[in-house]
């Protein structure tokens, strides 16, 4: 189980029923791109009902592109968008508008690019970052390194404990933000903002246990109970709606003596606010299950790609909707066709100047 | 004035070339010597026929046919271009384009030539990137180590132990290209701020304690050098083995 896992199976345990009954449906994305320039692009889901899915992913709308229902099994049914482009630019044109923020945004560039001897074909396409966690810059948590390597694919369980850390770091900072507008509310002379910034980070490291940075987080709900009234009892921490009535109360405990004041017991109301907005964050973008199976052909020899996968001249991506937490999410292959006409030519060209060249020597030497 | 003077002065003897004092003593000379007086009279023939030539008009029945015999003549006498397979034309035997087809020559085998290994070398980095990838494990490989992880070129953890270790450069070289490698080399060697340990590196620092202590970011002292060099090859020989086989698992 990973440390996300972990950390929310106690924090939400309505939560993990969503992860676990979610979509995880994988999208097929095939970009077929040949050397006259025409392309053809194939999208392929498994929705099981035929239904067209409410997917993260933005699905063809207009008209151009083929429909077909195919069943593949008992009430299985498999969902493929065709469309063919005539050149290049209507491929990269297909995706140039400004995306729903519900849905992922992607990116598509195709360049051809003539350069004598040989056709040099560049794809990059890139599903941009998505997700609801905002609060905090990955930045903060993580450096760039690491970042990057999250996004493509590394499973590092220290690595993943810092992502887990920025995640959880977010849903404090919503639980945060409550409690400092509850606070300004309440006028307190020592709950001033400037004195919950200065104890903020501390409040944080009490809520995940003083984990060091990489390390796995502590459970929150074991957290809460020991530090609060509700040591040692059975007391629900959490319920199917967040925090309990007992976990409000152990929270506000928590709060009360971090912020050493009793005034925080006032603030239940910002703090179920707070939590309210935690799991909002929990259900938002990019935490669905839906993950990318993505293929571009392209003509000639593959010359570069940061695809995982080659098989000839296809380059295969392979990621969930998660790793487009951090950053935009970026495909590139690099593929040469040989102009076989352009070398003749400069065969030819090059033989009549070597002939040339050999003729005027020996009339000069004749001389 | 004697004969070999007169001589001098027979073909001038004509208005305007002669001083009067010259003229008066020729006139004299030819009147009493019969040679010089012959040979003025053959100098005054030639000079008639001269001037009947200046009169004549002249005539060219077909010119076309002059021009071409002189053309013709031209060609035929001319070495350096010749005639027959090999004929060039003049510009073609110039320095000049000698030197332009030399360029020509250059730039199109050349670029030829460069933009092949330019593609060729990209081609390589390309192919030991997928080799890596396939060798530490693919995206169904063993997760713990798949990217290997931590390493990091900015620290140069790695980079020091070829020249502190005894440990061979290209031996250096084959592990850096192995991302996994080179993870649990830095991990464990270069210990990088945060890095934590996984089921993978615990393995290996618990089978090598004493290796495992090392941290070289501090320089290396003598006892840390004896342990590298008794312990330092086995290990980088099973980290490798390791990586193969796809790491270790937690249940090992």
């Amino acid at each position: 189980m990973t440390a996300r896992r972990m950390y929310h199976s106690t924090l939400m345990t309505c939560l993990l029923a969503i992860w676990a009954t979610g979509c995880l449906e994988e999208h097929k994305v095939k970009t077929t791109i040949r050397a006259d320039g025409t392309c053809e692009r194939t999208i392929t889901l498994n929705p099981g009902q035929k239904e067209v899915p409410g997917s993260p992913f933005p699905l063809p709308v207009d008209a151009g592109w083929d429909t077909n229902w195919t069943q593949s099994g008992d009430d299985k049914y498999i969902l493929t968008y065709t469309k063919r482009f005539n050149n290049l630019e209507e491929l990269s044109r297909e995706y140039a508008y400004r995306a729903d923020s519900g849905k992922i945004r992607i990116d598509l560039r195709v360049r051809k690019t003539f350069r004598w001897f040989y056709t040099y074909y560049d794809y990059v396409e890139s599903y941009g970052r998505f997700s609801d966690y905002t609060l905090v810059d990955p930045r903060a948590v993580l450096t760039e390194d690491e970042i990057d390597r999250f996004t493509y694919g590394d499973t590092t369980g220290t690595l993943d404990n810092k992502k887990e850390e920025w995640v959880v770091r977010n849903l404090y900072e919503a639980i945060y933000r409550e409690l400092v507008r509850g606070a300004e509310g309440l006028h307190d002379s020592l709950l001033t903002p400037d004195y919950m910034a200065a104890h903020k980070e501390e409040f944080f490291r009490v809520l995940t246990g003083d984990a060091g940075s990489g390390s796995k987080l502590r459970d929150i709900d074991s957290l809460l109970r020991e530090q609060s009234s509700y040591r040692g009892t059975k007391a629900k921490i959490f319920g199917e709606n967040g925090l309990t009535g007992e976990g409000l109360k152990a929270f506000a405990e928590v709060a009360a003596r971090t912020f050493r004041s009793q005034a925080i017991g006032n603030l239940k109301g910002s703090i179920r606010s707070g939590w309210g907005a935690a799991l909002e964050m929990l259900k938002g973008r990019g935490t669905s299950g839906e993950s990318f199976a993505h293929s571009v052909i392209l003509p000639g020899i593959l010359l570069e790609t940061n695809a995982p996968d080659v098989q000839g001249s296809t380059a295969s991506w392979k990621f969930e909707i998660k790793r487009l937490q951090l950053r935009d999410y970026e495909m590139r292959a690099t593929s040469r066709v040989i102009n076989e006409w352009a070398i003749a030519v400069s065969g030819v060209i090059v033989l009549g100047l070597l002939v040339l060249l050999l003729v005027s020597l020996v009339h000069g030497k004749r001389r | 004035m004697n004969c070999s003077q007169a001589q001098d002065l027979i073909y001038l003897y004509r208005p305007g070339e002669l001083t009067g004092g010259q003229r008066q003593e020729l006139e004299n000379h030819l009147s009493s010597c019969s040679a010089c007086a012959a040979e003025r009279k053959a100098a005054l023939g030639t000079e008639m026929r001269v001037s009947a030539i200046r009169n004549i008009e002249p005539r060219l029945d077909d010119p076309a046919l002059l021009s071409g015999a002189i053309m013709g003549a031209i060609t035929e006498y001319n070495p350096r271009t010749g005639g027959g397979f090999l004929a060039l034309p003049a510009w073609a035997s110039a320095p000049a384009f000698r030197v332009a087809a030399c360029i020509a020559l250059f730039i199109l085998c050349g670029s030829f030539f460069l933009q092949s290994a330019l593609d060729a070398t990209k081609l390589s980095a390309l192919e030991v990137r997928l080799n890596t990838l396939s060798m530490t494990g693919s995206a169904a490989g063993p997760v713990d180590i798949r990217f290997g992880s931590l390493f990091d070129p900015h620290t140069g953890g790695l980079e020091t132990l070829p020249g502190r270790v005894g440990i061979g450069e290209s031996d250096i070289r084959r592990w850096r290209n192995d991302a996994g490698v080179s993870g649990a080399l830095q991990t464990l060697f270069g210990r990088p701020e945060g890095s934590g340990t996984t089921g993978f590196f615990d393995y290996l620092s618990k089978k090598h304690p004493r290796l495992a202590s090392i941290r070289i970011e501090n320089g290396l002292d003598d006892r840390e050098r004896e342990i590298i060099a008794s312990e330092g090859e086995a290990f980088l020989k099973e980290v490798e083995s390791l990586m193969r086989e796809g790491g270790v698992h937690h249940d090992r």
